[in-house]
Formats: C-alpha cells, structure tokens, sequence
C-alpha cells in the first residue's frame, strides 16, 4: 500500500533525492529534466558556463515546460564525516511558474559531516518561483551553502530559507542579479543554539524597474554568534528595502547586521529598517499570567517573532 | 457557611523605593463579587498585579493566602493554574502570535466547552495577532474571552468597562452575571448536579470607575482604595458610590467610620 503511494506521487512531483555521495532516487516528468550535475555537464555544452568548476555531484534540474507539482530536492547525510561537495543547477525556461521544496540535512546529530553547495538558479524571462529551502543540521555540521539567483526580465523570485536545527557553522552566501523589471524577495528565517553563523548576502538591481526585499529574522539562543553582512546595490532605476530584525535570548550570544546600501542610480530608493533587541518580558508574563511556562512563553513569543505562528 | 477563597494580610509593595500598597487586607469568599474603588494611581492595578504574581512589585511583608494556599511567593503561571485570573488592564501587544495559537495553548491545558456572549467578534479577533491594533473594545472581548478558557474560580476584572461602548458593556456584563458567573463543574451530567456542584459560583474582584457595572453586578462589598491603603470598606456600594460621586475620595479619607 505505501509502495503504491510512493509510486503515484512520483508520477506527480519531480523529484532528485540524493544520500551522502550517491543518488538514491530521480523522477522527471514530462517538461522536467533532472540529472546529476557531471552527467549535465558532459550532455549540454552550454550548461558548463553556469557552473563555477567541473562538477562531481549535484543536481541538474531544467525546466522546459509548465510542471503540475511542485520540484522536490533532498539532499541528506547519514555517514559520519561524510564531505558533500554540491554544484547544483536550476533553470527555469520562460514565462514558467514553477515552485520548489530543497531540503538539505543531517539524518542523525554527531555526524561531524560538511556540506558545501555551490549553486545557481536561473528564472529566464517572465518566470517565476517559489523557493523553500529548509535545513536541519546536527550540532556538529559544517555548512555553506553558496547560492546564487539570476532573474532575467520579469522574473520574480519569493525565497523562504528556514533553519530548523543550526549546524556547528553556518556560512550562508546569496547573491541574486535582477535584470529589468524582475523581482525578488528574499525571506531567511533562522532560530539557532550553540552555533557561529555568517550571513554574506547581496541584491543587485541591474535593470531598470528592478525590485527587491530582503527581511531577515535571526533569533541567538543560547551561545551562538550571528555576523549578517547585507549588500543592497541599484546600478539602474530600481526599489530595494533590506530588513533585518534580530533577537537575543542570553548573555553569550550576539548579533551582528552589517547592512551595506550602495546606490549607483540618482531614480533608486533604497531603504534600510534594522534592530535587535532582547524579548520583551512584559509580554512573557502576560502569557505566563495565562498559565504558560516561562519555556512556553518565551516559545511562543519567539515563533511570532520568526512569523512560524502565521 | 462560604469558604474563604482568597485572603489578603497586612500586604505591603514597595515599587522601588515607594511604597504602593500598605498593609492592605481582604477577604474574599467563594461566590462573592467584590469590588474595588479608588482614584487613578491610589494601587488598584498594583494589587491585581500582586495578586497575579506579577513583577517588578516587591513584597515587605504580608501574605496571600487563596484556596487555603499561602501563594505570596507563586510564579503567575502556578497562579493561573490554582484558579487565580486577571483580565489586564492594557495588555501587551505580541506580534506574530494570534489570539487563536494562544487559546490553543490554553486549551490544551484545560478541556471544556466554551459558551461566549459574541461569536461574531470573536472570529474576527481570533485569527489576528494578538492585542495587535485592537481597539479599546476589542482588547476587552478578547481579555474576558481569554478567562473564559481558563476557567478561574476568582477573576480579577481590572477596568473591563473602560473603552467599552454602552451595548457591549451591557451585553459583556449581563453575559458575567448570567453565564460566567456560574462556574460549570468538569463533571458533566446529572451526577454534577446531584451532588451540587453543578452551578458553583464563580468570585470576582471588579476594579471600576464606572456605576454600570455595579449597578449590574451588585458586589456584596465594596473597598476604597487611597494611596495604598483600604480607608473603607461597605456592604452597600450605593452609599459609596453617592458620597464619592457628590463629595470625592476626599470626604473618604477623612471620616472616621472607617466603614459605610
């Protein structure tokens, strides 16, 4: 019975799944190609300019035609110490709307494993996408994912990253280029404990209409150290609003925003809201007044704060 | 003979280097509704805060004993789970947290069926964050709805007749002295009632500015408030409510009688 499921929701989803250095399951459907990254790089001569260096696995996904389900990636480690070295390609054709759930993570904690993923994402003309990307770690993963977003005209990008478990470190790089009227908005969500974490992200308005929103949400734990660095660059007539709000929980934690505006076009507005600041305890005794814990409240609080409760 | 259900000694708070409250005492039986007067900033709110556990008050000396239980040292939240509850005055807004992840949270805690004077006004608040651009009125519905899931057995009502206009004041206070007032025991049926626990009264403590509410509630004691201190104390809150009403707090604090 559970085969029989499996098997009709493979007919219904593009899906890559992908354990440790090994591909464990592919399903494209019609107008969906998928395939590990070397393989793509030898078919199509074309695909080698998008990728950084000859890849050794990864995956390949292209999007020719409008696809009923949404593009479902895992990547997962489940052997000690393994080093995952991803170069990941995602194009989506013109004036498709597609939208994909990536999960990256660890299957068991005190794996010590690295995962490194390399990858671009390219929306051509008038396409669009919804991009979830979760990732839940164990406390002694290396992590950096290294992403990169090009929207040709009109495109537009809604990216959701949430960090359900923090790895050891985390090194989250994204860049995304919009070129004329495209659009982005860029969600990160991020709740960690005991971890370092480096945010290193850029939006660059190259065309004329671009626009762009980033909005961060970082809330520091217990002993976790939060450096954000985020470039916001108009080289031509465009909008752009960076948000980032973060939240302290103790005294061994810190946060650090480094918004960085940089406007290069005398048409452009960009705009730039931060704060961070501990949680507000005359909230946590309202609830605790109803009968919440301490732990419950403070639970509460934070998920309203990272909009998990919306 | 009604048991006491609450009961405050010699209650002293010291906010800072001031006192708020002293030596305040009260005793409050199960069943009754009592209410509290006083002029802005004579400690009413300060004594529900106290009463609820709140910070940042700090307690020289005096004991609150409530269901027999000497609970002066109790977190809000073991307060809460006693049957102690407190309809705030102006509670905090909390973002990204609707009134209905909330009530969940209550709920899980305690199962009950919840009956509730306005449906209509509390689907429209449930699915918004909570305290979040709710009007003066808004904040009062959900407050009381609130205590309604907790099921106290002595509710504090700090101001819920502020903001409020005239009809759902009536409607909120007739839903009180005709439904909440009445507390229903966990055990259902004809058991419940056999053994009489069916339709337990519910004690309240009123903190007003306001006669609509005791008009309606006719509290069996009436306190005055001033300056941290209960100057009197009446069984009949007109004569109260007359003489503070022609003569101000004032004419209070310098009679003699002590009690009306």
């Amino acid at each position: 019975m559970v085969m029989k499921n499996v098997k009709i929701a493979q007919k219904k989803s593009a899906n890559f799944y992908y354990l440790n250095h090994t591909l464990e399951n592919l399903y494209s459907p019609l107008g969906v190609e998928i395939l590990e990254s070397p393989i793509a790089f030898k078919k199509y001569p074309w695909s080698r300019k998008y990728f950084d260096k000859k890849p050794q696995e990864g995956y390949f996904i292209w999007v020719k035609q409008q696809p009923v389900k949404p593009l479902i990636t895992c990547v997962a480690i489940s052997q000690a110490k393994t080093n995952q070295q991803l170069q990941n390609l995602l194009i989506i054709e013109k004036g498709i709307a597609a939208e994909s759930l990536v999960s990256c993570s660890a299957l068991t904690i005190g794996l010590c494993a690295k995962h490194q993923a390399q990858g671009k994402i390219i929306l051509k003309e008038g396409a669009s996408l919804s991009y979830k990307h979760l990732h839940s770690w164990g406390k002694e993963d290396y992590v950096k994912p290294d992403y990169e977003f090009i929207l040709e005209k009109g495109a537009r990008l809604d990216y959701f990253y949430q960090l359900l478990n923090p790895p050891k470190e985390l090194t989250f790089k994204t860049k995304i280029s919009l070129l004329e009227k495209a659009s982005a908005n860029l969600n990160v969500i991020m709740r960690s404990k005991n971890a370092s974490i480096n945010i290193e992200e850029e939006m660059d308005l190259l065309g004329k209409g671009a626009q762009g929103t980033v909005n961060l949400r970082l809330v520091a734990e217990k002993n976790t150290k939060i450096k954000a660095v985020n470039k916001l660059i108009a080289k031509a007539e465009g909008k752009g609003h960076l948000e980032c709000q973060g939240m302290i929980l103790d005294n061994q934690s810190s946060i650090e925003l480094i918004p960085d505006l940089i406007n290069k076009n005398k048409n452009s507005l960009l705009t730039h809201e931060a704060s961070i600041g501990k949680i507000n305890e005359e909230e946590i005794n309202y609830l605790r007044a109803r009968g919440l814990s301490q732990k419950e409240a403070i639970n509460l609080i934070v998920n309203g704060f990272l909009h998990l409760n919306l | 003979m009604a048991q006491e259900l609450l009961k405050i000694t010699n209650l002293t708070i010291r906010l800072e280097k001031k006192i708020i409250l002293d030596k305040v005492n009260l005793k409050l039986k199960k069943g009754e509704i009592h209410a509290l007067l006083g002029p802005n900033g004579s400690g009413k709110t300060t004594l529900a805060q106290v009463l609820m556990g709140l910070p940042p008050y700090k307690i020289v000396r005096g004991t609150i004993i409530f269901k027999g239980r000497n609970i002066t040292k109790f977190t809000p939240e073991k307060r809460s789970k006693l049957g102690l509850g407190l309809v705030f005055q102006n509670p905090p807004a909390i973002k990204g947290v609707t009134l209905k992840n909330l009530i969940q949270q209550i709920s899980s805690k305690k199962k009950q069926k919840i009956e509730f004077f306005t449906d209509k006004a509390i689907d429209n608040l449930l699915m918004r964050e909570i305290n979040l651009g709710f009007s003066g009125g808004e904040k009062k519905v959900s407050e009381l709805y609130q205590l309604v899931c907790l099921n106290p057995e002595l509710v504090i009502l700090d101001e819920i007749d502020s903001g409020l206009d005239i009809e759902r004041l009536q409607q909120m206070i007739h839903f009180i002295k005709n439904k909440f007032y009445f507390k229903q025991s966990e055990k259902k049926g004809s058991q419940a009632i056999a053994r009489g626990s069916y339709n337990r009264q519910r004690a309240f403590l009123i903190i007003t500015h306001r006669e609509d509410i005791l008009k309606y509630l006719n509290p069996s004691m009436t306190h005055i408030l001033l300056d941290g201190k209960i100057i009197c104390s009446s069984k009949d809150w007109l004569v109260i409510w007359k003489t503070i009403k022609k003569y101000g707090y004032e004419k209070c604090e310098n009679c003699s009688k002590k009690i009306c």
